[in-house]
């Protein structure tokens, strides 16, 4: 699985949407997540890993406390992964217009 | 951070006037469309834009069924088609994920349209999220997303 296809999984689940998009607001750590979400403080830490896995989240230690944020790097993936879908879209609308308009070419 | 990601933006010039290259975009999007991308549990059938606002945009699949892909917000043949892509994370269809994909096009010649193509309001995909929170929040309430969302997308840019 691309890159892409893994975060695209990853964020599949509503909860773990949820998740990310409390991070968005800035970063979180693992008990004022579960705070705010009808979610256990152990299913938070299996989401976050998903996150971190796949490289939408990154955490870090500080002090007593480890804190979770989204990496912004990780939404630039999923942007070029449909960058390039559309890149081979329209040129494959450019191919199709010269199909029709000259059929004797091939 | 999540809130800015840039919009994807390309064109391409056709040699074909604006009226046959709005109509093979729209109307003949099967022979172009790439043959793999979709979501569905058979091959591509057919890929259809419903010509009119509020149209549906799907794919019928060969074992008949249909996967929807959004809904045409914009239909100004032959210059301009702006239509949902509301595909989520999950590759299943989402109502409340909207993110828009513009497509204008301009005349460059009595045989030549430059086709300009923006896929917008992509931060959805990171946050599906805001509407998400609104879920939890009131059941009811990603209608009015919804609205809002129709209102900026009627406007013309």
């Amino acid at each position: 699985m691309t890159n892409a296809a893994a975060m695209l999984t990853a964020l599949g689940d509503p909860m773990r949407q949820a998740i990310l998009d409390r991070l968005s607001d800035g970063p979180l750590a693992v008990g004022q997540i579960a705070d705010v979400l009808p979610v256990s403080r152990p299913a938070v830490s299996q989401h976050l890993k998903v996150l971190k896995d796949v490289g939408l989240v990154f955490d870090r230690q500080q002090g007593t406390r480890r804190l979770y944020q989204v990496d912004p790097d990780g939404l630039a993936v999923l942007r070029e992964h449909l960058d390039r879908f559309w890149e081979r879209s329209l040129a494959a609308f450019e191919q199709r217009t010269r199909e029709v308009e000259d059929p004797s070419d091939d | 951070m999540i809130d800015t990601i840039e919009s994807i933006r390309r064109d391409i010039v056709v040699n074909v006037d604006q009226a046959r290259a709005f109509e093979l975009f729209t109307a003949d999007m099967t022979s172009w469309w790439p043959s793999a991308h979709h979501i569905g549990s058979a091959p591509i059938e057919q890929v259809v834009v419903e010509p009119r606002e509020g149209g549906r945009w799907y794919t019928r699949h060969q074992d008949g069924t249909e996967t929807s892909t959004g809904f045409v917000t914009v239909w100004d043949r032959p210059a301009r088609l702006v239509i949902t892509w509301q595909i989520g994370a999950d590759w299943k269809y989402h109502d409340d994920l909207v993110t828009s994909v513009e497509v204008r096009f301009v005349p460059e010649g009595p045989t030549r349209t430059r086709v300009e193509l923006e896929h917008r309001d992509l931060e959805a995909f990171g946050a599906g999220a805001k509407s998400m929170r609104a879920t939890f929040d009131d059941p009811g309430a990603w209608t009015s997303t919804l609205q809002a969302y129709a209102a900026v997308a009627g406007r013309s840019s």
